[in-house]
């Protein structure tokens, strides 16, 4: 059966569509061996996913490489380190967008399908070229956004124009950096205002967490860490999600915590100040 | 059912005569009406199909559709004579489609505006469907003197939200000669502009322009915009006139928000709650 294609897209830049393609890619392929699992880096001139991924110093060929007819598919991937089941088509650093055309993305995609179970993109922000080039040979987007309202703006606009495409692609939301305590204080967007706007199916919600930023500049996702993290965990129960398991939505705000614990912390405050 | 009485005395049409097959036509039948079945409380419809032959087999289950949803059809127009004489079998009532029967367009300078190449791009998706699109290269004629008058089924255009009740999205541009009905929100950023009137079932944000490019004093002060929700960020313009939202932040707003109809009087616009 030939592979899914998944697009990681936004809009708006910086809202994690790279850390989601990197974490979700990892916890896919980590959670079942059998799965054969391919991202494409598409941000062709401002490459990050290699980074993410800390697979920037093995990158022989790159993605226009490919296209260009200077080396073979297979010799451009990139196998993971840590997983013999994913691999990256990382973009071209020394290029720009327009080195690549949409018909040659499908015929690129088309080919990796075979070898491939799933394959996630990366798109880069904006709607210009390097955006409808991503679209290409997209099944699925996967639409991320934080709750901002720049941000929810951005990823209506993109919405609008994948439903728009003539072949119909079905969208998803990822709301990310999400932070329970300013909802509670009317500060920020909650996941309900956002879906409000957007009216598309939720795929789930990520909390800020700050070891986001550590294990970004360490090239190690969050997903792939076995210790109790918000995000890592957030992003795994995504990729279940995406292979068909029911996983309940993570309980970000805090509000089903142990009563124990609760009592206990207010004890341990009580303590403190008195 | 305070949202349907503003259309209770008018009809709408929904055209379906673009479709090509029965099945696909049956489809979005169901999702119009069996799944908004209290969108339209007691509006009278009129289903439009034009040259489409539907056979025996058709009418019996356009027939099933129309008795599970308990909606009220005011008539079906067609053109086939052999789809009328089966309709006339199951007691639906139906007409031929009236061909431009309305008066003169008194801002027919304004008659040849097209929608721009992207927005077309857009309208034809699934989700966002321009019922009336076959009449788009030439706008019919309209009747400004009063907005809706009862038989005048060329004046409306319906777009339907059919994605969670999100109808048009930020980017998104309708442009149209005559009046123009949206069910669903209408999202930031999205501008909708036209000749006449315009209703949104559903929250309305973004730039909407009714009466555009009208100078008459008279006939500015019948157009309307009306809205189950007006939210913000807002901006609408009448005629000459415009007017924009008091760009209070919506995560602290606690206003209360209902159905509303925007008019001018007096030189302004005002916001007036009169659905109820």
């Amino acid at each position: 059966m030939p592979g899914k294609t998944i697009l990681f897209t936004s809009g708006k830049g910086g809202v994690g569509k790279t850390t989601s393609t990197a974490n979700i890619s990892v916890a896919l392929a980590a959670q079942d061996p059998n799965i054969n699992v391919c991202m494409i880096d598409m941000d062709i001139g401002l490459r990050n996913l290699d980074i993410q991924l800390g697979l920037e110093n093995r990158i022989v060929y790159n993605l226009v490489d490919v296209v260009e007819g200077s080396c073979k598919v297979r010799q451009a991937l990139v196998k993971d380190k840590r997983l013999p089941n994913l691999s990256l088509l990382p973009a071209a650093q020394t290029r720009d967008k327009t080195s690549v055309t949409p018909e040659q993305m499908v015929t690129l995609i088309d080919e990796l399908r075979e070898m491939f179970d799933l394959i996630l993109i990366d798109s880069p922000a904006g709607i210009e070229g390097g955006f409808y080039n991503s679209v290409a040979a997209a099944d699925e987007a996967i639409i991320v956004s934080t709750p901002e309202m720049s941000s929810v703006r951005d990823a209506d606009r993109v919405i609008g124009l994948l439903e728009a495409h003539p072949r119909k692609i079905n969208c998803w939301l990822i709301i990310n950096r999400l932070r329970a305590a300013m909802i509670k204080s009317n500060d920020m967007m909650s996941v309900d205002d956002v879906m409000e706007i957007l009216g598309i199916k939720l795929l789930g919600v990520i909390p800020e967490d700050e070891r986001i930023i550590v294990s970004t500049n360490k090239g190690e996702p969050l997903s792939l860490t076995p210790k109790h993290s918000g995000a890592g965990q957030a992003f795994r129960n995504i990729a279940l999600r995406l292979t068909g398991v029911e996983v309940p939505l993570m309980d970000v705000y805090g509000e089903s915590q142990n009563i124990l614990i609760k009592q206990f912390q207010k004890l341990k405050s009580l303590i403190k100040f008195g | 059912m305070a949202k349907t009485k503003a259309l209770t005395q008018s009809n709408i049409v929904i055209d379906l005569s673009k479709h090509a097959s029965w099945s696909e036509t049956k489809e979005e039948l169901n999702i119009l009406i069996s799944k908004n079945r209290s969108f339209w409380g007691d509006t009278k419809l009129i289903l439009r199909f034009a040259d489409f032959h539907l056979s025996v087999d058709d009418v019996d289950e356009l027939n099933q559709i129309i008795e599970d949803s308990k909606i009220n059809i005011d008539c079906v127009q067609t053109n086939s004579k052999i789809t009328s004489k089966l309709l006339e079998d199951k007691n639906i009532n139906n007409t031929s489609i009236p061909i431009n029967k309305t008066v003169p367009n008194p801002a027919s300078s304004f008659a040849s505006v097209q929608l721009l190449p992207s927005s077309v791009a857009m309208n034809t998706n699934n989700k966002i469907r321009l019922i009336k699109e076959a009449s788009l290269p030439q706008p019919a004629p309209i009747r400004l003197e009063s907005c809706f008058p009862p038989n005048s089924y060329e004046t409306l255009t319906v777009f339907v939200g059919l994605n969670e009740n999100v109808a048009l999205r930020s980017g998104h541009l309708i442009s149209y000669d005559g009046n123009i009905v949206v069910i669903g929100d209408v999202n930031p950023g999205c501008q909708i502009r036209s000749t006449g009137s315009i209703i949104v079932y559903g929250k309305l944000c973004g730039s909407v322009h009714a009466g555009f490019g009208l100078t008459d004093e008279e006939v500015i002060q019948k157009i309307f915009v009306k809205a189950l929700k007006m939210g913000d960020p807002l901006q609408i313009s009448i005629g000459d006139y415009s007017a924009c939202s008091s760009n209070e932040s919506s995560l602290h707003s606690k206003r209360k928000i209902y159905p509303e109809t925007a008019r001018v009087i007096d030189g302004r616009i005002w916001r007036i709650s009169d659905f109820e």
